[in-house]
This record gives C-alpha cells, sequence and structure tokens, in this order.
C-alpha cells in the first residue's frame, strides 16, 4: 500500500471527525513543511493571506478555514470566522507560508508519525474550566485518522502547550 | 493422627509435585501484575511454592491438633486440596486500607464473584485477606489447571509483623519463645499498627496537596488518588484506562478538572445504567458509563484502539449506543 501524503482534505477531514464540536485541530509531525506542503500544493489562488491575521485561509466544502504556523512544529487548522477572506494575491501567500514554515525547527523529539490533538470547548463554567480535547493521528498507509491512544500522548500535550498561548493569541 | 512415615510419604509424593505448584503460582503472581496495574494499584508481588520442610512442619502441627481434614489418603491423593496454600502468592499493599480493593482485584482476576469473605483479623496479631484462587479456567495450562493457589494480601507494615511472628511461632529451633521475645513481639505489633496508621495519614496529606495544586494528574496512580479523595473510599477497577480516557478528552487533566466533571454524579448516573445491563459493581466502569452523556463518540473511538481481552469496561463503552 502507498504512503499517502497528508493533504489540504486530510486537515479539514480531521478538524471535522466530530462534526462542529470541536474547534481547531493542532497538528503535529517531526517536520511541519509536511503540513504546509499540503497548503503549497494547492491551485492557485486557493491559498490566501488571512486579513489582519498571520495565517492562511483556504476552501474546502463551501467553508472557509485558517490555517497557522508555530515555530515549535505545531500548525492550527481552525474554521473561519464569518467574512474572513483572504486578502493577499497568491504569491504573496506562498512566499510567507514559505517564510513560516521555515521558521519552525525539525524537532527530532517529535514522533515521524503525523499526530493531531482536537481542542473543544471548556467542559463546565468558569474560567479555568477543562477543555474538551481529542488525541489522533493520522494513518499514512489509509489516509485516514483514528483515535491515538499510545505512549506519544503526553509528548503531544507538552508540545502543544508551548504553542497554544501564542495560537490563541494570535485569534 | 498421621505418624511420622506416613507424613515423610506425603512429603516425598509432593516433591514430585512441586514444579506444577511454583508454576501455578508464578501464572498467579504473573496475571495479578498484569491487573494490579490496569487498577493503577501499587502492590508488591511475590509467589512461591511451600517448601517441603514447611510442609512437613505444617503436617506435623496439624496432627498433633487431631485436625481430621489431615488424613493420609487424601493428602496422597491431592495435597492441594487439603493444603490449600502449596502455591502460594502474595500482594502487598502500602495504604492499608486497599487491602480490601486489591483482595477484590485478586477475585475479579479469575473471575470469582463476590466479596472476599476469608479476612483475617486473629488473635496472635495475623491481619490478611486471603483468596482461594482455583486455576480451573480454560485459559490456564493443562499442567496447572485444577491447581489451587492461594492468595494472600496484606499492608506492607503487617507483612513485617506476619512473617516474623510466624516464624518464630512457628519455626521454633527447638527453643521456645521466651518472655521478652513475646513483649518485643507485643511491641512489633503495635509498631505495625502505627505504621499503618502513618501511611494512611501520609497518602491522605499527599491527596490533599494534589487537589490543592494546579499540577497536571501524569499518572493514573494520582488519578486514583484524587478520586479516592472525591469518593472518600478506595475505588475499584481499571484506573489505569480510565487514565487514558480522561487524558486523552480532558486538558488539563488536574485535581480542580476532575472535581469540574463532577465524577461523583456521574458514577451515580452511571451505577443506574450498569446494574440495567446487569453489570457487577465496578467503580471506573460507572463513572466512565456517567461519563458518556458528555464523550460518548470519543471514549467509543479510543476503546475501540484497546487491543488485548475484552474488558468489562470495554464492554460497556462499546455497547453504550445509544444510551
Amino acid at each position: 500500500m502507498s504512503i499517502k501524503q497528508l493533504s489540504v482534505d486530510d486537515l479539514v477531514r480531521g478538524l471535522e471527525y466530530f462534526g462542529d464540536r470541536y474547534e481547531a485541530l493542532d497538528v503535529m509531525a517531526r517536520d511541519t513543511r509536511d503540513v504546509g506542503r499540503a497548503l503549497l500544493e494547492q491551485k492557485p489562488g486557493e491559498v490566501r493571506l488571512a486579513s489582519g491575521e498571520p495565517a492562511f485561509v483556504f476552501a474546502r466544502g463551501g467553508r472557509a478555514y485558517q490555517l497557522r504556523f508555530h515555530p515549535s512544529g505545531i500548525a492550527r487548522v481552525t474554521r473561519a470566522k464569518n467574512g474572513a477572506v483572504g486578502v493577499s494575491e497568491n504569491p504573496v501567500a506562498r512566499s510567507l507560508l514559505g517564510a513560516a514554515l521555515a521558521a519552525t525547527v525539525l524537532d527530532h523529539a517529535l514522533p515521524s508519525a503525523i499526530l493531531g490533538f482536537l481542542v473543544g470547548g471548556p467542559l463546565a463554567a468558569g474560567p479555568d474550566a477543562p477543555r474538551r480535547v481529542f488525541t489522533m493521528s493520522y494513518d499514512p498507509q489509509t489516509g485516514e485518522w483514528q483515535a491515538y491512544d499510545g505512549p506519544l500522548a503526553n509528548r503531544v500535550r507538552e508540545v502543544r502547550l508551548e504553542a497554544d498561548a501564542a495560537l490563541r493569541s494570535a485569534g | 493422627m498421621l505418624s511420622e512415615d506416613q507424613i515423610g510419604r506425603v512429603i516425598e509424593a509432593y516433591r514430585l509435585q512441586m514444579a506444577r505448584y511454583e508454576a501455578a503460582a508464578k501464572f498467579v503472581e504473573q496475571r495479578l501484575r498484569r491487573e494490579f496495574r490496569a487498577a493503577a494499584l501499587p502492590v508488591l508481588l511475590s509467589s512461591r511454592a511451600k517448601h517441603p520442610e514447611d510442609l512437613r512442619e505444617k503436617l506435623r502441627r496439624r496432627a498433633i491438633e487431631g485436625d481430621p481434614r489431615f488424613e493420609l489418603e487424601p493428602l496422597l491423593n491431592d495435597v492441594n486440596q487439603v493444603v490449600t496454600d502449596v502455591a502460594g502468592c502474595r500482594v502487598i499493599v502500602y495504604d492499608p486500607r486497599l487491602e480490601m480493593p486489591a483482595a477484590l482485584v485478586v477475585q475479579r482476576a479469575f473471575g470469582l464473584d463476590g466479596i472476599p469473605d476469608e479476612v483475617h483479623r486473629k488473635p496472635s496479631g495475623y491481619r490478611a485477606t486471603h483468596v482461594l484462587v482455583p486455576l480451573a479456567q480454560a485459559d490456564t495450562e493443562l499442567s496447572i489447571r485444577g491447581a489451587i493457589c492461594e492468595v494472600q494480601v496484606t499492608s506492607i507494615a503487617s507483612h513485617v509483623f506476619n512473617e516474623i511472628e510466624h516464624d518464630i511461632r512457628y519455626k521454633t529451633k527447638n527453643v521456645a519463645a521466651g518472655a521478652r521475645v513475646h513483649r518485643t513481639l507485643e511491641d512489633l505489633q503495635h509498631a505495625s499498627r502505627v505504621l499503618d496508621r502513618v501511611v494512611e495519614w501520609l497518602q491522605d496529606e499527599r491527596a490533599r496537596e494534589i487537589d490543592r495544586s494546579k499540577k497536571t494528574i501524569d499518572s493514573a496512580e494520582t488519578l486514583r488518588f484524587v478520586i479516592e479523595r472525591i469518593f472518600e473510599r478506595p475505588i475499584t477497577g481499571e484506573v489505569e484506562k480510565l487514565f487514558r480516557l480522561l487524558q486523552r478528552s480532558t486538558d488539563p487533566l488536574t485535581a480542580h478538572a476532575i472535581e469540574k466533571l463532577d465524577l461523583l454524579q456521574a458514577a451515580h448516573r452511571g451505577a443506574e445504567r450498569g446494574s440495567s445491563r446487569n453489570y457487577r459493581p465496578d467503580d471506573v466502569v460507572e463513572i466512565v458509563l456517567g461519563l458518556l452523556d458528555r464523550f460518548q463518540e470519543e471514549f467509543r473511538a479510543i476503546a475501540s484502539s484497546w487491543r488485548g481481552p475484552q474488558t468489562l469496561l470495554k464492554r460497556a463503552i462499546m455497547e453504550s449506543e445509544g444510551s
């Protein structure tokens, strides 16, 4: 069976794994360029720079999505807010995407597998309530996401925590 | 009454079967090691076949006591049916309050129903709960099938007293224990009860510290600590799997987060659901059944990735559709 490279459709499928229940999908890979490549391979005009945010916008199935990168090796996919449309020309977005990817580090401590961390809303009232989350892995053989219950779950949480504050403040 | 010659015949026959009892005890120990890890219950485990000379001493004592079960014929036919501890496994817990939950883990590991009822609190000071495990299941090797293994569960403090008291009482070395030794044994018994209490206080204080802190719960044992503090009693079930379910679905997983999830209420809901499905009582299963209102799809997705034999917890989650 051939190895399937992560595509933009896969990112969307990961975020929509439980429908609208989760707000964001944090994708972790040893080399974040694996995730960025999915965007770079889009047709001209399909990837645009988000308005007022260091994020890239693309559309799938009539919905707009945003993708942001954090240098620690995390890529976050979210649904774009209403009216969030890309403003830059595709070549500009592409060069900025290239720069964002170049700024990420190749973290050999991360697994070679592509792991995903779905982030949902608070599970209770109050500012410090825990949030709903779900850990997944991307199977390059089948091109499907599945629940991840392996030994790297702790490491995923640690890495993600570093990036979370920065990605949240970025919107 | 057994004669010395008859005892010798039983011992010779036993020597030939000793490997079977060693294998039976080791089998039980290995199965329990897995089960205690799954329950996130910290224990020390050991196993052994009774030494022939210890068996000889026991037979002599019983002969003197005139125990009617200790007849030559049944002893030669199947010594294990008469002396149920020729294969033995010991489970030592740190916190004495975990003696009964640990005994329950033993019962369930071998499909035994009910509550362990052989709880010893002897006048001699001996404290332990015994569970007799008959290895009758089809998944046991033929060479040990039919053997009985006695599992003794006790606290580490009681273990010190039990062992020393037993050796002084039964391994006399032809020198009877004097008054000073008896007094010192009483001191040891007292000290072991004090140690039991100190371990309880220490565990309680540690649980309170974890409660107050905002530190992430990073192990199943810590989760057990936190839940037992909320429930105000030891809990039963696969705590290690519960930890994995919660860790994969809740962020951050702290004592505060556990409070917010209201596991006590979840367990009440889960107990009703569990009893309607005729599940045996199990705290972890009940907590999980109660949390399914929130996490049904997530828990099903996680549980479906679990390999190994289907446990009650996995069954409860996978059968939960539409609950």
